[in-house]
């Protein structure tokens, strides 16, 4: 029976890792998180690539059951809470292009990883000059960085420029120290734009490198200094963990003090949410996962 | 099957804003779209959505739809709608077939600010003036995270061209020089419309916009836009209640008694079974594109 059960064989396991999310209170760390945590539940999501989504950890089992029951239920989700640090075991479908082996042999591939949001609002902290070396530390220890920045939030440019440039700063410093300049080049960045289903933000999901540039001039100038610096890869992305219904029509509904929630649960389909995370371990960018 | 195979026609994105003075009919307009949208009109279909589409499905339906006239947006608020607009005359290979809009439509005081911000400042009080330029800088610098931008006008009597337009344009345009290294800046592209061109003087001008309306009737602000932008910037018709029909040239439009408010928030839409907007998909699809909608009138 199993012989025609497509993809139940042993997974195929791609290098995992540890990845810092770097975001601003209001930027939707946790709603990415829950959405991430449930989205192989969304039928439609990314033609069914994502089998599941196991949690591990105390944490990211009580963030699905939240994310489960907000799902099912239509109610919003709660403050961070438990998002500090997941860690999740994604299971994919394999593309003959990307991972022809496992594809040949109707292996899923399986992707392991850790995401922790630093504790303590990292960004207001660099904002207010208050941001300890332990938590720089923490950043500069890991290989992959993914910064959460709110798609709507057109004021916030000068305040990112002005956190990542510290940031470059002091990671450059500390894994410079170190002599391993070579681990600058190996370094990640992924740049997330949530909110993606707010139609100033959807209308350039294929061209988030172009949206970046319009909405964030400064940041992006920045980032793109930090990428020539370090000469380490950098990519952009757009996601939503609200998703569309009726083709532009945010699937969100505000539930008073700037939280929201799902209108129709069941028609559930949020966009992008693997891809950033798929590109930051792989380097590949899966342009099916980010649903282009 | 070689349909399937080979994208013949395209589909565009753009994220545009709205501005104008007040009771010049941009909220009008949008709905107009969206009305376009709701009625079987030989191919053109809109869809709409975004977060906050109700208020104007709520506009449609209570004011215009019951011959009421569109109450003035608040003051200092934005709203964002989306709209995907299939476009029935793309019919070249390769020119856009959809275009996906989102549209942040501004209130009308944005150009009033501008003026009395950088231009002439003796209308505001001294203490409130460093807040009202404050204000108009943060708006300004938020305009610049967009590379579409469409400007309704209606007025065009000489003292409005030469003391209020000229000058708020001159000093926008100084601002696009100033941001000139901007992405939003190399890509802009500005559509300057003739709002409620059903209007018996001007409906005859429609056809070509720049040369009858603009030039004519607006001429220093037209010089102006067109020495500082060049091919940033076209100029167009627009009418969001359109005309009784094609063989009657009426206005689809009446005014209520005069009760001493401008006659601009006394037009109610007459006909709601005939309403036909003139010229509202053309502006949108060259800002999308930079390419002109075949016009079927001509």
């Amino acid at each position: 029976m199993n012989f025609f059960n497509l993809f139940s064989g042993t997974p195929v396991n791609l290098p995992g890792g540890e990845i810092r999310m770097i975001g601003d209170r209001a930027s939707g760390k946790t709603s990415y998180l829950s959405a991430l945590s449930v989205c192989w539940e969304s039928e439609s999501y990314t033609e069914g690539r994502i089998l599941s989504v196991s949690p591990f950890g105390d944490g990211a089992i009580k963030l699905q059951d939240n994310a489960k029951n907000c799902l099912e239920n239509g109610i919003p989700l709660p403050p961070s809470e438990y998002a500090d640090s997941c860690r999740f075991s994604l299971l994919l479908k394999p593309r003959f292009l990307m991972n022809p082996i496992a594809a040949l042999f109707r292996r899923p591939i399986r992707l392991n990883i850790s995401i922790t949001a630093p504790t303590g609002e990292l960004i207001e902290n660099i904002v207010n000059n208050k941001a300890t070396q332990e938590a720089f530390n923490d950043c500069a220890s890991v290989a992959g960085l993914m910064i959460i920045i709110s798609g709507i939030e057109q004021g916030e440019d000068k305040k990112y420029a002005k956190v990542l440039t510290t940031l470059q700063r002091e990671l450059n410093s500390i894994i410079g120290q170190a002599r391993n300049r070579k681990r600058l080049k190996r370094h990640r960045i992924a740049i997330v734009f949530t909110k993606g289903e707010q139609g100033a933000v959807f209308v350039s999901r294929h061209d988030c490198k172009d949206f970046s540039e319009r909405k964030f001039p400064e940041t992006t100038i920045v980032l793109e200094n930090w990428k020539k610096s370090w000469n380490c890869s950098m990519n952009f992305f757009i996601c939503s963990a609200f998703g569309m219904i009726r083709e532009l029509e945010p699937n969100c509904k505000g539930i008073g003090n700037g939280r929201f929630g799902l209108k129709e649960p069941n028609a559930w389909q949020p966009f992008g949410l693997v891809a950033p995370i798929y590109w930051l371990q792989t380097g590949k960018d899966d342009r099916q996962l980010r649903g282009d | 099957m070689a349909k399937n195979m080979v994208a013949l026609t395209k589909t565009e994105k753009m994220e545009m804003c709205i501005m104008g003075p007040r009771g010049s009919g941009k909220t009008t307009y949008l709905a107009s779209l969206l009305s376009l949208g709701m009625k079987e009109n030989g191919g053109t279909k809109i869809i709409s959505g975004g977060e906050k589409i109700g208020k104007l499905k709520d506009l449609l339906a209570n004011f215009i739809q019951q011959n009421q006239s569109v109450p003035a947006t608040d003051r200092n608020s934005e709203y964002d709608y989306t709209f995907g607009v299939d476009i029935k005359d793309a019919k070249r290979i390769l020119s856009a077939s959809k275009i996906i809009l989102s549209v942040k439509d501004l209130s009308g005081e944005r150009l009033d600010n501008i003026f009395q911000s950088f231009v002439d400042p003796t209308g505001v009080k001294s203490d409130q003036r460093q807040q009202l330029k404050n204000e108009t800088d943060n708006f300004l610098d938020n305009c610049f995270k967009l590379n579409r931008w469409m400007f309704m006008m209606t007025e065009w009597q000489p003292e409005r061209d030469k003391d209020f337009f000229e000058p708020v344009f001159r000093c926008l345009c100084d601002r696009i020089d100033a941001n000139s290294t901007l992405k939003t800046v190399k890509e802009l592209r500005i559509a300057v419309a003739m709002a409620k061109c059903e209007r018996g003087e001007i409906w005859g001008s429609r056809l070509d916009p720049e040369a009858d309306l603009f030039k004519v009737r607006l001429p220093r602000t037209y010089k102006l836009l067109k020495e500082r932008l060049g091919k940033k910037v076209k100029f167009f018709a627009s009418s969001a209640f359109g005309v009784l029909g094609a063989d009657d040239p009426r206005p689809n439009r009446f005014y209520t008694d005069y009760d001493g408010t401008n006659a601009e928030y006394r037009s109610r839409l007459r006909d709601y079974e005939e309403w036909t907007p003139y010229g509202v998909i053309e502006p949108i699809y060259w800002l999308a594109t930079g390419e002109n909608l075949h016009n079927e009138f001509l």
